[in-house]
């Protein structure tokens, strides 16, 4: 009862469109001959789904963990001071900012002639026991994906701390406080009962991180194009190439695979919190 | 769940299937009658200023023309002013006319031989001149001067009010002038500049861009607009505005729903009510670009009396300039471009155009969007309805624009005719988009009137047939002195021979580029297509030596340079040319254009020929400009000109390329619209309307003869050519040798460069990074081969 | 150890605070630092919003492929102009109707999502029904999917409901997106069962029981995801690009220029009347939203 209206709508909005791709993935886009698995074939056996799936995922290997990682600190530290409210809000900031804006100022920052680079040389160049810094393209080699995930530590942090924030202080108060008259220290208090009061957010929060994962691909994009540096080629230049190409059959077989895959993994995932 | 839950979850289901399935709608009846406009014939001269007079008759205008006065019967009196002459005057700038002929001249002086002028003109603060001219033709030196008017401010609009009183608005304020003694007082100030002056009742009507303003002349006060009246403006003064008052209004025939959604519901009545209270109210009229308007004085609401979209209104290029009402119910609008219609109700119309055919195209193109104006003016069943993907100010990127369209594509609702430029149209065709052309252009190939040559060098490669056709083409063309490059083949001799021009000119700039890009642009065209082998993919030896070329060229161009002269260099070119907001097509005319203003340090030229008229005056103005620089030198055996090829040969550069789509829902309409595309008629008529509009060199045979004909006087009227400067050069025309030339140039020409490709757009990237040091040419090559490796495994 | 232990009582007590407080500064130092650094790249906005365009291009020529050496950023500009706001917020109206726009799509997203997504996250939460796991596990996928490979079959729908360039194609997508009944359902989790069950045993209605015990157990969650859903549709670029056609309807997100470093100036001030309105509201919003939340607890 309560379901049924917001049901409704996800019917209508997500899950019926989620069909008709689903549908479409058997067919031939463009004049709808029927192809059976010809599709699904196309994508295993398509170099650059290979080459988007191992880079997608190191960038998920590296972002996630660390932005997880990162932000629980933060909202640990956080989650007691009087400041928490404008910290939490400047950390936000970044969120606010129109993604146009913000890949303009990366560019001006991270170009080859770029900011960064200019102080970097200034720099190694006023110290002379410093070894010589010659400037890094940073968009143009395997720095890329390192800009990148920074680019989304940088923009996700307030986000995650907020969600975590949500998290800790559902957490009872009084247990922690007796705990800590018990003489529990720090860690022990973190092992044995903020991470297992915790263990749910972990889930969502894991799961949101992907969530922006996938959602920062315009940033991505804007920076460096469409045929990016090879290791930030992720599956959603696979996805919008194909989608340019009017090559919607094989999008939609890619989709269906990957929403399996995730339907897996999150199944499994809230058996092992729950 | 319970069981309740699953019911209402079926019915649900049951209700949403329901709402998916679609409204479907009866055919409806649809009623006869709307506005339609006709052009009207302008006396000689070039027209962009009209006064409408109560009677019927007018006056008009121009920079490059007299005081003439149309009257009702349409009979034409030339004013003399041939005292203008005498006057030191550089340029006409207004005019203010009284329905008793009254008349108010401003000019800009002529600063050449006034070296205080001049400073001013450099600041930016040009003084103009004023004269008055009473209705008995006495003419006297008008100054304004007094409280609240700033020496040197510059009023842009003049008008008579119906009792004679002079009006005239500035950048941001309306003033009142007494005509005689020249005393200026300030009325009130405008937030935006004043676009359009009308007068009624006793008030003072003033319209910038956001809002009108009401002033009442006789109690001198500013009095509260009307908000429905400002909405409207702010919402649709973008492309121009004009205003005229009537009170007869009772032949001017309403659209059906007519009221602007912005008026309240209940407001349909309310201009009657208005009219009814006032005895007599004025009604106000407006013309803007989505069609032509009125609102009643005191009402609550503007009607439409006629759609842009279906009349001369819509045309995006041209801004309408004045509007007259006339007794009968009819308008008469005079817009730039030296271009009148008349507007009149035809009731053998039907009210809104039963079809509508879809023309989409991914930026604004106003040959098609002309195209398309005249095929609804032969079809006035018809509503073309051309849509662009990119316009304006906003973040919609080329990408974000084919996706919408792709997504239309996938649901089936694609456009009649899509123009491909920058698209894949080999994507497009080989996933059955597109239609193919062979049967629709076999007629025009087998009676010789296309260039066969360009047509089939748009045959794809895969599945052999032409699915889309360029209407114009661009030539590449260098100019130069003939030692450099005459006979030149390849890029190889582009090189060679701007060695030979840097060992003879050790200083300065060869080739007009300021930045690594620049020589891309100019050389990428007639190499790119060389590129691609013949199974499709990169040919990266071809791609090296390119990159080993353009860096060669490069390094000479640079060689005549130390960095700070380059830099300085740079700064003062940069006026010229904006490399971000550059695009593409722009770049052969910006080519030329920055010949002509820098050929002191440029000596050899690459570019592109893009029209047949100011192309080929071009380069005969460049000569004249050179032999103006350095009056002791005989250029003008010196400089000549050729075709140039780079990898390719005899490349062409397609524009405005047209497919049909397969899909359409009107094929026989679209086909037809192709035909017209094609005809002479509409090739010609763009040179007639917009002789400046560099859109590319006809693939019509005759159109392209026609227009170089010097004996064809229709053409020769619109042949000057005027740089911003305002001096006037003399016309050049092409003698028969030149035209022969051009023929065979168009003849031999087979090899298609279509710009906006991905390969050009990563060649490009990385061409940049290879010229600035970053990469050496054979990296750049490698790295645009992984790249061009990733999209051909998609 | 304890008898070697000589300090009076006041000192350990004294230690023990001044540790405390040590501690509390050092968390306060980190994080400040931490909310410093993650916004110090956009100092460069404002000062960004204020120059010419001269002075920015000269900054940034090396950046535009014209020039040598690094690219320079005055974080205060050396001759500040107000042209873009001018340009902005004088000679651009449209300014104005794509930021009401914003305002209206946002806060009709919001609402939509309290009202319709709260029940759905509290029905997750508080009933066990079967395939409920299955269910929120489609419903965490349909989250994660991404838009470009919706952006075609939601369009069909929406053409077919007859909402294609309509505010409605962008709101009711938004309105029942799962992303929000994920995080909301979070917050409720950490009800106890046996609460309900005694509720349902003493004649509460399932609607008394969302409301007193539901709602404000939740509210941690609802303000995050209110929060987050703000900063998300506040930026939507995306979906209104693709199912308004009319640029009149756009929020003011599609309205920054195309990235040209020629307008950089002109975005940098877009961003700026995008992030001062935001700000406010965050801070507006976040209050009236703690306030309500604590108002329905006062309630039970």
């Amino acid at each position: 009862m309560f379901l049924l209206p917001g049901f409704s709508g996800v019917m209508i909005f997500y899950l019926l469109p989620f069909f008709e791709v689903a549908r479409r993935s058997f067919y031939q886009s463009g004049n709808g001959v029927f192809t059976g698995t010809d599709n699904y074939r196309a994508v295993f056996e398509n170099g650059a789904f290979l080459l988007a799936v191992r880079n997608t995922l190191l960038y998920m290997a590296a972002g996630v963990p660390l932005l997880m990682g990162i932000s629980l600190f933060l909202s640990l530290l956080l989650r007691n001071l009087v400041l928490r409210r404008k910290l939490v809000s400047a950390m936000l900031l970044p969120m606010a900012v129109p993604a146009a804006v913000m890949v303009l100022t990366l560019q001006i920052l991270i170009d080859r002639q770029g900011v960064i680079n200019g102080v970097l040389t200034h720099v190694s160049e006023k110290i002379t026991a410093l070894p010589d810094f010659s400037a890094i393209d940073y968009l143009n080699t395997e720095w890329a994906l390192v800009v990148v995930v920074c680019s989304f530590l940088w923009k996700n942090t307030g986000y995650m701390v907020i969600l975590w924030l949500a998290g800790l202080a559902a957490l009872p108060k009084e247990v922690e406080e007796a705990a800590q008259v018990d003489g529990a220290n720090r860690w022990q208090s973190w092992r044995y009962i903020i991470r297992p009061g915790l263990s749910g957010s972990f889930f969502t929060i894991g799961m949101l991180s992907v969530l922006q994962i996938f959602k920062s691909y315009r940033e991505v994009w804007m920076v460096a194009g469409s045929y990016p540096q090879a290791h930030i080629y992720f599956l959603q230049h696979l996805l919008q190439n194909w989608y340019l190409k009017l090559e919607f059959d094989r999008m939609a077989a890619l989709t269906v695979i990957l929403s399996l895959v995730l339907l897996v993994v999150c199944l499994s995932l809230q058996k092992r919190t729950d | 769940m319970s069981g309740r839950g699953r019911v209402l979850f079926f019915i649900l289901i049951c209700v949403m299937f329901a709402a998916l399935s679609g409204c479907g709608g009866g055919e409806e009846e649809i009623p006869m009658g709307r506005y339609a406009d006709r052009e009207v014939k302008l006396p000689p001269g070039v027209f962009d200023y009209m006064h409408p007079c109560p009677d019927g008759s007018y006056y008009l205008y121009g920079l490059d023309a007299n005081l003439t006065c149309v009257d009702a019967q349409g009979e034409i009196e030339e004013k003399d002013r041939s005292w203008e002459k005498n006057a030191n005057i550089r340029d006409k700038h207004v005019v203010g006319v009284s329905d008793d002929g009254a008349c108010v001249f401003g000019y800009a002086p002529n600063f050449w031989n006034d070296e205080e002028l001049e400073e001013l003109w450099i600041k930016g603060d040009t003084r103009y001149l004023y004269y008055y001219v009473d209705a008995k033709g006495e003419r006297h030196a008008l100054e304004p001067h007094g409280e609240g008017y700033r020496k040197g401010t510059n009023l842009h609009i003049f008008a008579f009010s119906p009792e004679g009183g002079l009006y005239a608005a500035s950048e941001n304020g309306m003033y009142r002038i007494d005509a005689e003694s020249g005393v200026t007082e300030s009325l009130f100030a405008t937030s935006g500049q004043v676009k359009s002056v009308v007068f009624a009742d006793g008030l003072l009507l003033a319209a910038d861009s956001e809002k009108v303003y009401f002033y009442d002349m006789a109690r001198e006060e500013l009095l509260g607009g009307s908000t429905v009246l400002d909405e409207f403006i702010a919402s649709h003064a973008a492309g121009g505005i004009v205003m005229a008052v009537s009170d007869e209004e009772s032949n001017v025939k309403l659209m059906e729903d007519a009221a602007e959604s912005d008026g309240t519901d209940d407001a349909k009545g309310d201009s009657a009510d208005a009219a009814d209270e006032k005895g007599n109210a004025q009604v106000l009229y407006m013309a803007c670009r989505t069609g032509l308007y009125r609102f009643v004085l005191g009402g609550s609401v503007i009607e439409q009396i006629a759609d842009g979209q279906m009349t001369a209104l819509g045309d995006t290029q041209r801004t309408p300039l004045a509007l007259q009402v006339s007794g009968s119910g009819e308008f008469r609008i005079l817009f730039s471009g030296n271009f009148m219609v008349e507007m009149y109700y035809d009731e053998t119309l039907p009210a809104r155009p039963s079809r509508e055919l879809t023309v989409y195209s991914l930026e604004e193109n106003g040959w098609i969007r002309y195209a398309g104006q005249l095929f609804q003016k032969e079809h006035p069943d018809v509503l073309v309805r051309y849509e662009t993907g990119m316009d304006g100010d906003n973040a919609v990127s080329k990408e974000d624009a084919l996706k919408n369209l792709n997504t239309r594509l996938l649901a089936g609702e694609a456009p009649d005719v899509i123009v491909m430029d920058h698209m894949d149209i080999e994507r497009y065709a080989g996933k059955g988009v597109l239609r193919e052309l062979d049967g629709i252009l076999q007629p025009y190939l087998d009676d010789g009137i296309l260039y066969r040559n360009i047509v089939e060098g748009m045959r794809m490669t895969d599945k052999e047939k032409i699915y889309s056709v360029p209407m114009m083409v661009y030539l590449p063309l260098w100019l130069g002195e003939a030692m450099y490059l005459e006979g030149e083949q390849s890029l190889e001799d582009v090189v060679a021979g701007m060695e030979l021009a840097r060992q003879k000119h050790p200083e300065g700039a060869i080739l007009y580029t300021l930045y690594p890009k620049d020589i891309l642009l100019q050389t990428m065209p007639v190499c790119l297509p060389a590129w691609t082998k013949e199974n499709g993919s990169l040919d990266v030896e071809k791609l090296t030596a390119y990159y080993q070329a353009v860096s060669r060229m490069w390094e000479i161009d640079s060689a005549g340079f130390d960095a700070a002269g380059r830099e300085a260099w740079q700064k003062n070119n940069m006026e010229w040319y904006a490399p971000t907001d550059m695009d593409m097509a722009d770049i052969g005319f910006n080519y030329q254009y920055g010949a002509q203003q820098n050929f002191g340090e440029t000596w050899l030229q690459l570019g592109f020929l893009m029209t047949p008229q100011v192309g080929m005056t071009g380069i005969h103005v460049s000569k004249a400009n050179m032999a103006a620089d350095w009056q002791q030198k005989e250029l003008d055996d010196v400089v000549t000109y050729g075709a140039y090829a780079g990898q390719a040969d005899n490349v062409y550069w397609a524009r405005s390329i047209v497919g049909l789509c397969e899909q359409a829902k009107e094929p026989a309409l679209a086909e037809e619209y192709m035909h017209l595309l094609l005809s002479d008629q509409m090739m010609r008529k763009w040179w007639l309307d917009k002789p400046r509009n560099h859109s590319g060199l006809t693939i019509r045979k005759d159109s392209l003869g026609d227009i170089l004909d010097i004996d064809n006087i229709e053409f020769g009227q619109t042949m000057g050519f005027r740089d911003p400067t305002g001096v006037n050069y003399p016309d050049f025309w092409p003698t028969e040798e030149e035209k022969q030339w051009l023929y065979q140039m168009m003849e031999d020409a087979d090899c298609c460069y279509r710009p906006g490709t991905m390969l050009e757009e990563c060649a490009m990237e990385t061409g940049v990074r290879v010229l600035e040091g970053e990469l050496a040419p054979e990296e750049g090559a490698k790295e645009v081969e992984r790249k061009m490796a990733i999209a051909m495994e998609e | 150890m304890g008898n070697r232990l000589t300090a009076p009582a006041w000192a350990v007590r004294e230690y023990g605070k001044w540790r405390k407080r040590r501690r509390a500064w050092l968390a306060a130092f980190i994080c400040t630092v931490a909310a410093v650094l993650i916004c110090a790249p956009l100092l460069m906005i404002p000062g960004g919003s204020l120059m010419d365009n001269a002075e920015m291009k000269r900054m940034l020529s090396p950046i535009l492929g014209e020039g040598k050496g690094f690219a320079v950023w005055h974080l205060i500009p050396l001759y500040p102009t107000i042209s873009h706001f001018y340009r902005l917020l004088i000679e651009s109206p449209a300014f104005y109707r794509l930021f009401w726009n914003t305002v209206g799509m946002t806060a009709a997203i919001l609402l939509g999502q309290l009202a319709v997504g709260l029940p759905s996250a509290w029905a997750f939460a508080a009933f066990r029904f079967r395939g409920r796991n299955f269910l929120f596990g489609l419903y965490v996928v349909l989250m994660l999917l991404p838009f470009q490979v919706m952006l075609l079959p939601q369009y069909i729908v929406l053409q077919k409901l007859g909402l294609y360039n309509h505010p409605a194609a962008v709101i009711l997508p938004a309105v029942f997106s799962t992303f929000p009944v994920f995080i909301m359902y979070r917050g409720f989790t950490r009800i106890d069962t046996e609460i309900l069950e005694a509720a349902r045993l003493d004649g509460a209605g399932e609607w008394q029981i969302y409301f007193y015990i539901g709602l404000p157990l939740g509210k941690m969650g609802i303000q995050a995801a209110m929060v987050l859903s703000f900063l998300e549709y506040w930026n939507l670029v995306e979906q209104p690009m693709a199912f308004l056609e009319e640029q009149a309807k756009w929020p003011l997100s599609l309205y920054l220029p195309q990235i040209t470093i020629g307008q950089a100036g002109f975005a940098f001030a877009v961003a700026v009347m995008v992030l001062i309105p935001a700000l406010f509201v965050f801070a507006l919003g976040q209050d009236a939203l703690e306030e309500g939340i604590a108002y329905i607890g006062v309630k039970t």
